[in-house]
């Protein structure tokens, strides 16, 4: 698999003897959207200030599209909207992004280009300091496409944004994925996270405890049954799954799906004589992963 | 650094905070330097000055054989200060609006990116200083020909010698601005900072130890910056001096107090570089 992205025992330490991340051993696929999960203080942003080069790391590295991070080559290739960007409240729009341009070296028309692609051609000409939340949010996001770069680095780039704001993102996200692009995103939305996202990361108290495809962090469907009587379906689910591949859960039993087609267990369970009384996958969420991973051990006891 | 320089000149001279202080010192410089005094020399009741002291000579300051002393003698100060706010405002504001995060994420890098602000702010105190040294020669000249005094004009190596000078000085608090912003990563305590060093500790508090004639206070003073663009200025001369008054001396010689204030433009950059390079933006 060819990584845009890693990083090797990336460690932190503030002068305050904090460790803010501990030994971070990342690898974001190229051309994928990389969600980096974690609850707040996990060490997220520190971990992509790192990759950016706006902190230092006190240990190991990372590599970026095959550069230092935080060399003048990775600058290049990476563009990264933050979660403390700002932009020049009395230049305008337009202005701002003719800044970040001609500190990239870029020609002019990137900027209109950048302004049509987040839509806000109309407004560009509009004092920076008078923009809407969502309207700074989409002229930071133009900073970043304007620039054309391999890597994209976003920082909880859906904060304070509205519904519609947070959908474009979205789509947004999608597109820059679409032409190729590597996305690195942090997010506390782990729905978001989930629709947009082909990997993830999750990092708890500066460590990153659990990286892999969406799919087999959620790990394998399963399928609820209630039939009665339930020890002959029992028998039958375990012909069929294994013997450890079914649990009783109160009056229900709970099979691993592991590439067994529904109808085939359905029709097994009415000719073995069960009558079916419910039938009904289920999927786990990144939700319930997040919190299996980031919940103190004894909150999941609980 | 061209990149950088071509960025920074454009969010400079668009900043209202610089044409702002460029008004500021356009009006001191009119309002305050040149037409009360004149005002009060041509027109004024003279019984208030002591006696024996010469009026046309005193007069005579406003026009522009006499430009250099008389625009050196408060200009650098003032010039200086509104430099310092300057030189604070570039950075600090960079800082308080998060415009820093970005600035250091793009490929220039950092060093570059501060050798851009650092080559624009000096080219904006270039013009600051042509501006304000043409306005000077156009209020001499006004009130020269209103007077009917001569029009003839300082030596031009003088002349170019004084823009020099008032760059100098002001490049270098400007360049002490830049370098508080950079430590304290605001605008608000650097400028206070700033501003107090300079006005109340430089200009008052060592100005009285050192009057009450403690020798200790002026060898430190001779080691400050302010006191040594102070003995630059008075290089240059200075104006009448009425009768058994007492004639400035200059605290170091001319060419001292020109490597001492280059030195600490230099100092000033190198430590801003030293932060700006070594600091997280967390």
């Amino acid at each position: 698999m060819d990584l845009a992205i890693t990083s090797h025992a990336l460690s932190k330490r503030y002068p305050n003897g904090v460790l803010a991340v501990d030994a971070v051993q990342l690898r974001v696929p190229s051309g994928q959207v990389y969600g980096l999960l974690g609850p707040n203080g996990a060490g997220k942003t520190t971990t992509l200030r790192m990759l950016v080069g706006l902190i230092r790391p006190t240990g190991g590295g990372a590599i970026i599209a095959g550069h230092d991070a935080g060399s003048s080559e990775s600058r290049r290739l990476v563009g990264a909207l933050l979660d403390r960007f700002g932009f020049y409240p009395y230049l305008s729009g337009r202005n701002n992004l003719r800044v970040v341009a001609r500190y990239c070296g870029l020609g002019e028309h990137r900027i209109e280009l950048a302004l049509e692609q987040v839509g806000m051609t109309r407004d560009a000409g509009r004092r920076y300091g008078t923009y809407s939340r969502g309207m700074q949010q989409r002229i930071a996001l133009a900073a970043v496409l304007m620039r054309e770069p391999a890597v994209v680095i976003l920082d909880e780039p859906t904060n304070g944004l509205d519904p519609q704001g947070i959908l474009d993102m979205r789509t947004v996200v999608r597109e820059m994925a679409r032409n190729g692009r590597t996305v690195l995103l942090s997010s506390h939305h782990l729905s978001e996270v989930e629709q947009v996202c082909q990997t993830v990361g999750v990092i708890n108290r500066g460590r990153l405890v659990v990286e892999g495809p969406v799919s087999e962090l959620r790990g394998a469907r399963s399928l609820i049954v209630r039939a009665a009587p339930i020890e002959p379906a029992a028998r039958v689910l375990a012909a069929i799954a294994g013997p450890h591949g079914v649990i009783r859960r109160d009056d229900s039993l709970v099979m691993t799906l592991d590439g067994v087609p529904v109808p085939d267990i359905s029709r097994a369970l009415i000719s073995s004589g069960v009558d079916i009384l419910e039938l009904r996958q289920q999927e786990r969420s990144l939700e319930d992963v997040f919190f299996e991973l980031t919940s103190p051990a004894e909150a999941r006891s609980a | 650094m061209i990149e950088a320089f071509r960025a920074e000149w454009l969010k400079t001279t668009r900043r209202p905070a610089v044409w702002i202080l460029l008004g500021i010192l356009l009006g001191v410089l009119v309002f305050f330097v040149y037409l009360p005094g004149w005002w009060f020399f041509a027109h004024g009741p003279h019984d208030l000055l002591p006696a024996g002291t010469d009026v046309q000579q005193l007069k005579a300051e406003y026009y522009p054989r006499l430009i250099v002393p008389h625009f050196l003698s408060t200009m650098p100060a003032l010039m200086g200060a509104a430099c310092l706010a300057l030189g604070v405002l570039s950075l600090g504001s960079d800082h308080a609006w998060g415009t820093i995060h970005i600035i250091t994420s793009l490929p220039p890098g950092r060093l570059a990116s501060l050798g851009g602000r650092l080559t624009v702010l000096s080219a904006v105190i270039l013009a600051l200083d042509l501006f304000l040294w043409a306005v000077a020669g156009a209020v001499a000249l006004t009130l020269a020909g209103i007077d009917g005094a001569s029009l003839a004009g300082p030596p031009p190596q003088q002349l170019l010698a004084a823009i020099a000078t008032t760059w100098l000085i002001c490049s270098m608090w400007c360049s002490f601005g830049v370098l508080l912003a950079a430590a304290f990563r605001q605008s608000v305590v650097p400028l206070a900072v700033g501003l107090l060093y300079m006005l109340v500790i430089e200009g008052l508090v060592l100005n009285v130890l050192g009057g009450m004639g403690g020798e200790a206070v002026r060898d430190l003073e001779k080691l400050l910056p302010g006191p040594n663009a102070g003995a630059l200025v008075q290089a240059f001369g200075h104006g009448y001096v009425p009768a058994g008054a007492q004639v400035p001396t200059a605290l170091v010689a001319a060419w001292q107090a020109v490597a001492a204030v280059a030195a600490y433009l230099l100092l000033f950059c190198t430590g801003t570089a030293y932060f700006v390079r070594c600091r997280d933006l967390t």
